[in-house]
Formats: structure tokens, C-alpha cells, sequence
């Protein structure tokens, strides 16, 4: 971005499109049909979230000719009114960077004006759109295109139409393009920003297939609170944009309205130290402006405010990722871990990690990993950014997994899902497909996911006592009495009470996990009394008294505790099923 | 009911119904339980035995598929029929927890069950895919069709130039033989040289019957192999490629196999002469040949460790083949003329064993 701005009112939009194609991810037919749904679907997110409303999004891409594709988004946001459309679409142009620092999805003011742009290029279809705010009383139909000689949208038509609606926006682009399926393709792109954005509805028609995706929350997330920026996340071009801005006022005035944790003494302090006091902010030179940038960098303030973030929230990401991948039928979902927030040259950052494990997930390939960065999701440039370069750095071995390649992806039927929320997400390059590594991100990363591979290793575990309770339930409730069933069939005799025989074959205090509900059984023939330890993140315990033989119960811990913990017992190992021995805390009466 | 199964299942009941764990017990079938017996040259079970508790759900699994099969056994008595070990395998599907994993398992364990009962998995209405030998040669001989009749043939004037095809069951109960006119049996491997010998009436010219193994021969096959030897004291004479895997022929004809351990006794026939293709015979008539391949010197090596190939003949020709790295077919006598085989080989090598 930095490259053109000095010189684009000079150069034609069109010609800028062209040579920044690439930065704008129009770099292939494929990715552009990709980027166009994007943008939209975007859009309507955080056009809901600004308002706090429940996203409703439907999503349709038809094919309408060889390689014409039309897309159409539409949502149940605030709708954009009627004076406004024009400028919001045309975005590009006008550049105007607002100086707030504020989580959102991380527009660079361009993406659907340059969707609109390179449908206008490649078919000649202009864009459709119909708004409708919750004051107006009928929607408006625009049908705009982009004037690439003034470099301004153009509004060929405007009328007014029926939309039985409180309020929303339908977008309709025509554009040349290639459908794929797969990595990286459109359908991965929606599931996952529905992972992400659990509070949102989407219907889905794509050319090969219709989706659904209900939300699996109610609440939507709380509204981004706009803050200013931090002193210590501001650059050399930041700083004289601001400044400029403001130039009637004193620069220590400047200094403590423009930015947060700036108080008047310290703004005052650093106008002296950089020796500014006094000077007439409009005849500032560079030099000026690189020692008051040099003085701020040296100062130390308040932490920045972390409570303008928006997590995807622990509650809402475990019933999302459940709702996402209950199709592969996974051993676990962790319980998802979050690390922050935490500050990186003065913007609050946080992150949110869980993982799914086991069922039908491919064993034999390395991990999937997902990455998100303020709630959308990333799939290109996967090897470069810092969520996989810290998954990769860590010794998997120890948590079970075989790492081939050092350094790189661990192999196993896993999926790591990764949300970095920040003011300023630091991406690698601009077409924003990958987080940049910065220390700070890259430590909070690490011990989220270690947290993370703390709890698949002991779903392991858990994995491996699972399989053997298992069978021998599957000997005494099944294959037994079967046994009993066929040989007295075959002779012609009575089915015999096979209770003795069971209690021979288990003796154990037999413990079972039933759908997050932990169950204990006594198969010794004779009365225990125990103490039950659940040891997993924290440590939970229950007293049982006087369990008799073939008694079975339910234990009271949360499904949480039993999902993620193992169960240690202070009976002896041999009559154990299901639970570790542990020594004897709790003597009988 | 037959005794011998009913027996096993009032076993597991009784277990179950006086609050014991039910197992049942079978002679090991490990490799190392498996020993060559030299007084009578065939393979044998050692006195090693194995329980499997019903305390283990692998176990507990595999006796109530035994049961499984047992019950499927009645059924087919109760109503005249037999079927194929494939079907059975198929029709397990129906049977819950009884469900076989693959056909492996349930020949496996059709094996356990005759290991455990000694019946055969004939009489056990249960038999193989593979169709028996094709035989010709003049042996009278009764067969038990599906009619319940008995059919007498004559295996050389009855019979049209494939031959008499025995069934998969050659149990007195089903083939009794009535009188014979031939001084030898002769197996011979491939089909090539059985027609061959067909065409060229080496049955009738030599006293002989051919026996067509069709490769390695099936259980019956060997069976009735068996029974000519023993029952009517005829020698048999094993007729093969001259490679590793022909010699295997000859010695499954002869010692019987792991596998059959069980019912070594009335598969084997320890006094059969293996003629050739020798290595010897490779080099003595200048035979057109093959390299030897990695695999094939591989299973020359395994079969000078192999104790039913520990004899000095065997030993002598085995390494004599790998000296020369050079294996021939059966078919490759034809170099000198189509009645080569009939009028020189054959009967030059028979008579140096002694059966002209």
C-alpha cells in the first residue's frame, strides 16, 4: 500500500488494479471468484457485528456462462443508507485511513470495490446492490459501476423496491472465474469463517452442493469498542498523518487527545525531551518527526486497553467446532484454551486455540491446521505464517505424535484451530494470508498450544483405557450373553444366569465414561469404598461408600472434568478398570 | 446332532451354567507344535495344547463364532444340505458378533474345529471351492451322486478325454473302489503333460493312472492319493516342473502340510517316488531351461533347511539346481519329439526307482 499512495491520485484506478492484482489476491481466475465471495461475506459480518446483530447470511454462486460466475451475498445487517452506497463501494478511492484502532475483519477499504472492478473488467456486468436500513420504508436497487477515467463509482441507475425486511444488503457480482473444490476453495472458506463466527446463520448454494450452517450460539459476540492507538504502535507515517491532521493544535494537545494512555504531563515530557517545545506543529520537519517518534518509542505508558478485543470465546468455539467437524465422528474435542490478551508494540492481542481429535481424521497425514486471524480465516501462504511456524517448533513427539521433519507439521488424525485477535493483526504482506512472527505472538502461541497438546496427550491416554473398558463391557453386555443364548439354543436347554461368570471375568471396580457422564460399576463381589480423583487441568474428587456388588452409578462431576481428565482411584490396580491406582487416601469404616 | 460337536458346545454350557468361564482346548497350532514325525515321514501335532478362556473378548469372540458355526453345522443336517467354506463365510455375515473378519479366519477356524473333533470339514458338510484332479486310467470305481445313487465308473472307458473329476469328498461313505487294472499312480502336475500323456495312451500302455493335480493339489486330491496307495497298494509316482515350487508339490503329496497337520494320516502318502524334472534330469537331457529368479533360489535355501527335504536325494538336487542357477518345465522333454516323454523319459526313470 505504502508504495502507491504517495502517487495515486496520478495514476488511473485501473491501471493500479492491474499491477496490484496480485496484492489484492485477483491473481487468478480461481482466487477471484474466491475473493469476491469473501469480500462480501466480510462485509456482512462485520456490518452485523458493528451493530450487534445475528448474522443471517445467504451465499449464492452460479455458473452463467464458460467461466462467468455470478455471486450473490446477501445479509440481515444494518444495510448501508442510500447516500452512503456509492462511497462505500467505492471505497478504493477515497483511501481515507481512520486513525482508531479496532478489531475488525481487516479491510483495507478496497476489497469489494476491486471485486467490483475486476467483474466490471473481466464481464462488463456492473454490480447490483439493494439496501435496506431500518428506517426506510421500501429497499433501493443500485446498479453502479467504477468510472475508471474519473476514478469514482457511477451510479447508472437507482429505484426503489420491495424487500419484506427490518434491514440488510443483497450484492450481486458478475465475473469471470473458476469454481474449485478442495483446499482453499469457497466451501472451506465459509465453513470456516462459520467456526469462527459461531453466531452466524449461513445458506449456502454453491454449483455442486448446498450447505447449511445453523449457529451454534445465541449471543453475538460484544461490539468492538474503537480505542485510539497506543503510542508504541504507531510508525514514522502514522505519526505525521495524525499530527498533520490536527495541525492548529499544540503537539503536546495533539499527543494526549490523539493517542491513549498519553497524559498531559507526559505528553508534555516528550514534546521537551524531543525539543519541540514551542514549534509551530506545520513547520515540523522529517527530521522533527523522527526524533518525537524516537522520544515516544523511549517512554514508557499504560499497557494499551485489551478489552476492545473480541474472542470467539471458549464456550462458543467448543460448541462451534463440535458443530463443524461432528462429521468425522472425532475421539475429543479439547477444551479450548485462551492465552492473553497480551501487547506487542503497543497493540493487545489474544489467542484462542482448540483441538480435535481422533474418529475419522486421516492418521497418516500431517495435522490440519486452521488459522484465523480476528475471526476470518486464513488459507493461503500457510508455510510463512507464524500460527504454523509455532505448532511446527514444538516437539511433538512428547505429546505423542511423530514429527518426520523436524520443524515442520507433526503427523495424526488431529486438527488445530487457531484465532489471533488483535487491533493490529501483523500480517506478512498485505494481501493479509499470513501472521507475521513476532516474538510476543509467537510466545503466547506457544504455550496456548502446548495447553492444547497437554490435553490431546492425555485424551490418549484416556484413549487407550477407553478401548479396554470398552471390550470388556463388550465381553460381559454382549459377547457373553450371546454365548449363553446360541449354546443353550443349539442343546435345547435354559439360558443359565451368567451373573457369576461376569463377576469372575471382571473383579474390578469397572469405570466407564458415557457420553461426558462417569459411571462406576462393582464387579468384585463385594462391598468398596473409595475416593475417585479426576486430575486434568484442575483436580476434582468424589467419596464413594459402600459400592456392593453389581451397584452401578453415576458420578457427580461436570462433563467438562470428565472429558478432559483422567481418573485415579485409591483401590489396588488389579481390581481397576478405567482409572489409575492411586495409594490409599481413604480408609473403610 | 453329531456327537463329537455336541460335545463341545454342552462343554461351554456346563461352564457357564456352574459359574465357571467357559473355554475351549485344541491342540496348539504353533509352528513350533508342529513336528516332522521321521518314523512315519509326515507332519504331526506335538503334545502342546492351548485353552481359550471366554475372559479375553478376542477369545470369548472366537468361541461364540465357533458356536456360530457348530449351530450352522445342525441346521444343514436338519436339512440335507452342504455348502462351500465361501458361503459359509458369506452367510456370517448374518451373524452378529459372530462375524468373520475375512474367509481366512473361517477356514482357520473350520481347521480348529477338526483339529478339535477330528472330523473332517466334510463331514462336516463343509467343503472347499476348488474342484478334485482330473484321474484316467482303468479303476472301477462307485460314486454316491446326488440322487443318493450309486453310479459305477469305469475311469477309462466311461469316462471322455478330461478324465473322471473326483468330487471334494472321497470318503468311503461317498466313492468305494470296486476292482483295478493298474500297476502304479502317476501325478502329474500340469495340464500340458496329462494331455500329453492322454493322447499318447501311456495309461493303457504302462498300467497306469494319471492323475491330473492341477498344480498344488486340493485336499481330496491327496485324499484319494492316500487311499490308492493304502487301500489297494498301489505306489504313486509324482510327476513335476523341475523347480522349488514343484518340488513343494511332491513334498505336500508326500508329508502332507503345516497346515493339515491334523490329518496327516489320511492326506499323506510318505511312500511316493518323486520322478522329475530333477536337476539332474536338466543336465542328463541337455533340457531346455530357465534363470533361476531371486525367489526361487530364496526357496531353494528355505527347502535345504525344510526336515522333509532332509535327505540325501533332496539334498543332492537341491544344491545341484542352484549350482547351476537353471530351472525347467515339465513340457520342456518335448525338445526331442512329442513321444519322447511316453517312450524314453518316463519309462527310463521308472525303471531306475524300480516300478518297471
Amino acid at each position: 500500500m505504502k508504495s502507491f499512495e504517495p502517487t495515486r491520485k496520478e495514476v488511473s484506478i485501473s491501471e493500479f488494479f492491474d499491477k496490484n492484482r496480485q496484492m489484492l489476491g485477483f491473481d487468478s481466475p480461481q482466487k477471484a471468484l474466491f475473493m469476491a465471495v469473501k469480500e462480501a461475506v466480510d462485509n456482512s459480518l462485520d456490518a452485523c457485528s458493528d451493530m450487534g446483530i445475528l448474522p443471517e447470511i445467504t451465499v449464492r454462486v452460479s455458473e452463467e456462462g464458460k467461466d462467468i460466475f455470478k455471486v450473490y451475498v446477501e445479509d440481515n445487517g444494518p444495510g448501508i443508507p442510500r447516500n452512503e452506497v456509492e462511497e462505500s463501494f467505492g471505497k478504493m478511492l477515497y483511501g481515507s485511513r481512520f486513525f482508531e484502532e479496532r478489531q475488525t475483519r481487516g479491510q483495507q477499504g478496497l476489497g469489494i470495490s476491486a471485486a467490483i472492478l475486476y467483474a466490471q473488467k473481466t464481464t462488463g456486468v456492473p454490480a447490483e446492490i439493494v439496501t435496506k436500513t431500518e428506517g426506510d420504508i421500501t429497499a433501493y436497487r443500485f446498479v453502479l459501476e467504477i468510472d475508471v477515467k474519473r476514478n469514482s463509482p457511477n451510479t447508472l441507475s437507482v429505484e426503489p423496491v420491495i424487500w419484506d425486511v427490518k434491514s440488510g444488503l443483497k450484492i450481486t457480482i458478475t465475473l469471470k472465474g473458476r469454481y474449485t473444490t478442495g483446499r482453499q476453495s469457497i466451501e472451506e472458506y465459509l465453513r470456516e469463517t462459520a467456526l469462527a463466527n459461531p453466531h452466524s446463520t449461513f445458506h449456502i448454494h454453491l454449483p455442486d452442493k448446498d450447505i447449511e450452517i445453523a449457529r451454534s450460539v445465541e449471543d453475538p459476540p460484544p461490539i468492538p469498542i474503537s480505542v485510539k492507538p497506543h503510542p508504541h504502535g504507531i510508525d514514522l507515517g502514522d505519526l505525521i498523518s495524525i499530527v498533520r491532521e490536527s495541525s492548529e493544535k499544540p503537539l503536546e494537545t495533539i499527543l494526549e487527545q490523539r493517542f491513549s494512555r498519553v497524559t498531559k504531563q507526559v505528553a508534555k515530557s516528550i514534546v521537551e525531551k524531543s525539543g519541540l517545545s514551542g514549534k509551530d506543529v506545520k513547520k515540523m520537519s522529517r527530521d522533527d518527526f523522527d526524533r518525537l517518534l524516537k522520544v515516544i518509542r523511549e517512554t514508557e505508558f499504560m499497557e494499551p486497553r485489551k478489552d476492545c478485543l473480541s474472542p470467539i470465546g471458549s464456550d462458543a468455539l467448543f460448541r462451534s467446532a463440535i458443530a463443524t467437524f461432528k462429521d468425522y465422528h472425532p475421539a475429543y474435542f479439547s477444551q479450548p484454551v485462551t492465552r492473553g490478551p497480551f501487547v506487542y508494540s503497543g497493540h493487545p492481542f489474544l489467542i484462542e486455540a482448540i483441538a480435535i481429535y481422533g474418529g475419522d481424521l486421516p492418521k497418516e497425514e500431517p495435522i490440519k491446521v486452521l488459522r484465523f486471524a480476528n475471526r476470518f480465516p486464513l488459507l493461503y501462504q500457510q508455510g510463512s505464517c507464524a500460527i504454523t511456524r509455532a505448532i511446527s517448533s514444538i516437539n511433538w513427539n512428547q505429546y505423542g505424535f511423530s514429527q518426520p521433519v523436524k520443524d515442520q507439521l507433526p503427523v495424526g488424525p488431529l486438527i488445530l484451530a487457531v484465532h489471533v485477535a488483535s487491533t493490529k493483526v501483523p500480517f506478512t504482506s498485505e494481501a493479509k494470508e499470513a501472521i507475521a512472527q513476532v516474538d510476543e505472538i509467537m510466545d503466547a502461541l506457544d504455550t496456548a498450544l502446548k495447553a492444547v497438546a497437554r490435553q490431546i496427550k492425555t485424551m490418549k491416554r484416556k484413549e487407550a483405557h477407553k478401548n479396554q473398558v470398552e471390550e470388556k463391557f463388550s465381553l460381559i453386555e454382549q459377547i457373553l450373553p450371546e454365548i449363553a443364548a446360541k449354546s443353550s439354543k443349539i442343546l435345547g436347554k435354559e439360558v443359565p444366569d451368567i451373573r457369576p461368570v461376569i463377576s469372575k471375568v471382571m473383579n474390578v471396580v469397572a469405570f466407564r465414561e458415557i457420553n461426558g457422564e462417569l459411571w462406576v460399576e462393582n464387579f468384585t463381589g463385594r462391598q468398596q469404598s473409595f475416593r475417585v480423583l479426576l486430575r486434568g487441568e484442575k483436580e476434582f474428587s468424589q467419596d464413594v461408600k459402600d459400592l456392593k456388588p453389581f451397584q452401578k452409578m453415576k458420578l457427580n462431576f461436570q462433563r467438562e472434568a470428565v472429558i478432559s481428565s483422567e481418573v485415579y482411584v485409591d483401590l489396588p490396580e488389579p481390581i481397576l478398570l478405567g482409572a489409575y491406582s492411586l495409594p490409599k487416601v481413604f480408609e473403610n469404616e | 446332532m453329531n456327537e463329537k460337536l455336541e460335545r463341545i458346545v454342552n462343554e461351554i454350557y456346563e461352564e457357564l451354567n456352574g459359574g465357571r468361564i467357559p473355554k475351549v482346548e485344541l491342540k496348539s497350532r504353533n509352528k513350533g507344535n508342529i513336528i516332522f514325525d521321521p518314523r512315519t515321514s509326515v507332519w504331526r501335532y506335538g503334545e502342546e495344547t492351548v485353552k481359550r478362556y471366554a475372559s479375553r473378548a478376542s477369545s470369548a469372540k472366537s468361541i461364540l463364532k465357533m458356536l456360530y458355526i457348530i449351530d450352522f453345522i445342525d441346521e444343514m443336517e436338519k436339512g440335507s444340505k452342504t455348502s462351500t467354506l465361501r458361503e459359509m463365510y458369506y452367510i456370517s455375515e448374518g451373524w452378529k458378533l459372530g462375524k468373520f473378519e475375512s474367509q481366512d479366519e473361517s477356514d482357520m477356524m473350520v481347521e480348529d474345529l477338526e483339529v478339535m473333533t477330528t472330523l473332517l470339514r466334510e463331514e462336516m458338510r463343509l467343503r472347499p471351492e476348488e474342484s478334485g484332479a482330473s484321474v484316467i486310467g482303468n479303476i472301477t470305481l462307485t460314486e454316491i451322486n446326488r440322487k443318493g445313487e450309486k453310479k459305477k465308473i469305469n475311469c477309462r472307458d466311461d469316462v471322455g478325454d478330461a478324465g473322471y473329476t473326483i468330487p471334494y469328498n472321497v470318503e468311503k461313505e461317498k466313492i468305494e473302489f470296486v476292482s483295478e487294472d493298474v500297476d502304479f499312480v502317476l501325478a502329474i502336475e500340469t495340464g500340458g503333460m496329462f494331455d500329453r500323456l492322454v493322447e499318447n495312451r501311456f495309461d493303457e500302455r504302462m498300467r497306469s493312472l494319471l492323475v491330473h493335480t492341477k498344480g498344488q493339489p486340493s485336499r481330496s486330491t491327496k485324499r484319494f492319493l492316500n487311499r490308492l496307495n493304502k487301500e489297494l497298494g498301489l505306489p504313486v509316482v509324482v510327476f513335476t516342473d523341475g523347480d522349488p515350487w514343484s518340488f513343494r508339490i511332491f513334498a505336500s503329496i508326500a508329508y502332507g502340510a503345516i497346515k493339515t497337520a491334523h490329518i496327516s494320516d489320511i492326506l499323506a502318502t510318505p511312500t511316493s517316488e518323486f520322478i522329475g524334472i530333477t536337476a539332474s534330469d536338466i543336465l542328463r537331457y541337455d533340457l531346455p531351461t530357465d534363470k533361476l529368479n531371486e525367489r526361487d533360489v530364496e526357496a531353494l535355501h528355505a527347502e535345504l533347511e525344510d526336515p522333509r527335504f532332509n535327505v540325501p536325494f533332496w539334498k543332492g538336487e537341491i544344491e545341484t539346481m542352484l549350482k547351476i542357477g537353471k530351472k525347467a518345465e515339465q513340457q520342456a522333454l518335448a525338445k526331442y519329439g512329442l513321444d519322447f516323454v511316453t517312450d524314453s523319459y518316463l519309462p527310463e526313470k521308472l525303471s531306475e526307482i524300480g516300478i518297471l
